[in-house]
């Protein structure tokens, strides 16, 4: 008999991933204007990495995903270069006057949120449908 | 699992799991949309039901015997080989057909328990 906890459960991991995914592009979209001391010291915008849970094998063939889902394997920092603004009043300014500002990509950011935001919603859409499909199922053989 | 009454109830009951199986495996490739490198997973049910048809449209109802043959499996790239890539829309429309399918298969289930359930009573209600 197939269960639906691990339907659940490989939605609300999918769910996870996504936020954090959205929390990484928003701590990069904050700090698009932080300045450092350094060139060496500029934020770094994040990428999540994600995974597949790996699928136990001998339940490939049952009738249940147990243990499915996506998993978090690293948040990255990008090595992207940073911003250099010529500043010469600014405290972080260097000999130059120039101020190193986070490197990180408006529209990449920008893009990374849609999907985020796109992909968390399929997430949700499958885990009403596992829950429709539960309800749907308790109902049978009800008013005959 | 393959339930005893006769073979409708148990091919119903199988397809049923089919497509909870196959709700899963969507879900499982909706979580790993963004995942790179990431095959998408689908389930194999219809495809080797379609056996037991013989060719004028008729499809041979299975012996109760022979329905472990057709259980519902995961179909899972090999390692290595070059599988599909999960396209959100596509999996979005096999999502709400799957849940389609569902409900209609849970009809019919029910449809057969009321024929049974007539046959036990006797013909009264």
């Amino acid at each position: 008999m197939a269960d639906y906890q691990s339907a659940f459960q490989i939605s609300a991991s999918g769910m996870a991933v996504e936020k954090l995914r959205l929390d990484i592009t928003t701590a990069n979209l904050a700090n698009m204007n932080s300045a450092a001391p350094s060139a060496a010291a500029a934020y770094q915008p994040l990428r999540v990495v994600s995974q597949a849970r790996p699928l136990e094998f001998a339940r490939q063939f049952g009738l249940a995903l147990a243990g499915g889902g996506a998993s978090v394997q690293a948040v990255v920092p990008q090595p992207v270069a940073p911003r250099l603004v010529y500043e010469p009043g600014h405290p972080y300014a260097d000999a130059k006057g120039m101020v190193a500002y986070a490197g990180v990509n408006h529209t990449s950011e920008m893009l990374n949120l849609n999907a985020a935001l796109r992909t968390y919603e399929a997430n949700v859409a499958a885990f009403a449908a596992a829950r429709s499909m539960a309800a749907r199922t308790l109902e049978l053989g009800g008013k005959q | 699992m393959v339930s005893n009454i006769d073979s409708t109830t148990g091919l119903l009951s199988m397809a049923l799991d089919a497509a909870v199986l196959r709700q899963q495996a969507i879900a499982q490739n909706i979580a790993n949309a963004n995942t790179p490198g990431y095959q998408r997973i689908g389930v194999s049910f219809e495809s080797r039901l379609a056996a037991l048809a013989d060719g004028h449209g008729q499809v041979r109802a299975p012996s109760l015997s022979e329905l472990a043959a057709y259980r519902p499996r995961l179909e899972v790239a090999a390692p290595g080989s070059a599988g599909q890539a999960v396209s959100l829309d596509e999996e979005m429309a096999q999502l709400s057909q799957t849940t389609l399918h569902h409900q209609a298969l849970l009809k019919a289930l029910d449809k057969h328990m009321a024929l049974i359930s007539m046959a036990v009573n006797e013909g009264k209600r």
